[in-house]
């Protein structure tokens, strides 16, 4: 291990390493996209049912740095898919210091900064400012849009995963090269809370969308750049649907409005 | 000639199936099968495919299309995924 740690920057203990020592036998995951790994930071939008699981597995897998930006306070009803929350804490924690705790246990060595209130019109430019990439687990399509059109302004890349009843998908948005999501259309007036959800489900999104994050940061495999991969639960089956972006999409095409989406503030509700 | 139809969610419940099969005429356009789809199952199913309300994704054989006007073959699979926002 000496030697090993003799080859680390200086930020990577032998410590640390033993964390994660089982990853690096995995071919072609080595020191290298460790190293890269650790020197990430990612902003996860709300740690419930998408967020959570997907901090915890970046959290394990050693990333430097994480900010989790979620409002309010651990709910009863969250707990079928919230496995960073805890009993104790409903009904008087709120959920970025909830999953803050827990990531702490798992991994001391990733920087974790709590952002205790949602992504909203006012903080997002900052929010994102400070991520290399952005996980995107909130309840909201004004929300998703929010970050998406502020990711695309600073050329941040963003996964993009969510889940509903026995649904899911995970996609990748790389500023510039994929899609974005205002491209792919998904909205909607009549979404709204509470929505069905098994956390089996949304756990599995969630694990999908840390592995794309991973990817991206350390360049291992090839992320789901122009796909979206689309998880039915009920029969066990992916399907991956190939995506493209829209020339004329107002938030990443070749004209964008510079004003789209700065009336969108996300609601304070979870 | 004959197409699937396939979708997801609330439409998927009111089709009762995840896919459903149709015989279409030559020159079938995918907003042909859409309207099809939405007069079988009715003013919910084409509020959910056709409706302002919400933003769909339209496929055929899993690859997003950009002009409903396009001509449908033998075989094809059109999808409406409707959106998915949960967290």
């Amino acid at each position: 291990m000496s030697a090993v740690a003799a080859e680390a920057p200086p930020h990577v203990t032998e410590e640390e390493l033993a964390w994660v020592d089982w990853q690096l036998m995995i071919p072609g995951f080595g020191l290298e996209k460790q190293y890269k790994l650790k020197g990430s930071t990612a902003l996860v939008s709300r740690v419930g049912g998408v967020g959570s699981p997907a901090a915890a597995s970046l959290a394990m897998a050693g990333i430097g740095r994480l900010i989790l930006a979620h409002g309010g306070h651990v709910e009863p009803f969250h707990m079928n898919r919230w496995p960073l929350a805890s009993t104790d804490q409903i009904g008087r924690v709120n959920p970025a210091v909830s999953a803050t705790e827990r990531i702490r246990k798992l991994n001391p060595h990733v920087e974790v900064v709590v952002v205790p209130e949602f992504v909203t019109a006012e903080n997002v430019r900052r929010l994102v400012a400070q991520a290399d990439i952005v996980v995107d687990g909130a309840p909201y399509f004004e929300e998703r849009h929010l970050l998406n059109r502020e990711c695309v302004q600073q050329k941040k890349p963003m996964v993009e995963a969510a889940a509903t009843g026995m649904e899911g998908f995970v996609t990748v948005v790389i500023p510039g090269e994929t899609p974005c999501i205002q491209c792919l259309g998904f909205h909607s007036k009549d979404w709204s809370l509470p929505f069905p959800i098994l956390g089996a489900v949304s756990g599995t999104v969630a694990n999908l969308a840390a592995l794309e994050a991973i990817k991206v940061l350390t360049g291992y495999g090839e992320p789901l750049r122009g796909t979206l991969l689309f998880l039915d639960g009920a029969s066990s089956s992916f399907r991956r649907i190939k995506v493209r972006r829209n020339p004329a999409c107002p938030v990443c095409g070749d004209r964008p409005s510079a004003s789209i989406g700065r009336k969108e503030t996300a609601r304070k509700c979870e | 000639m004959r197409v699937t139809f396939s979708s997801n969610g609330k439409l998927r419940d009111l089709m009762g199936a995840a896919c459903i099969g149709m015989e279409v005429p030559p020159e079938t356009r995918v907003v042909d099968v859409l309207e099809n789809v939405a007069k079988r199952y009715g003013a919910d199913a084409r509020a959910l495919i056709l409706g302002e309300r919400s933003g769909v994704l339209v496929l055929v054989n899993d690859e997003m299309i950009e002009q409903s006007t396009i001509a449908v073959s033998h075989g094809d699979e059109i999808t409406v995924l409707l959106p998915i926002a949960g967290g």
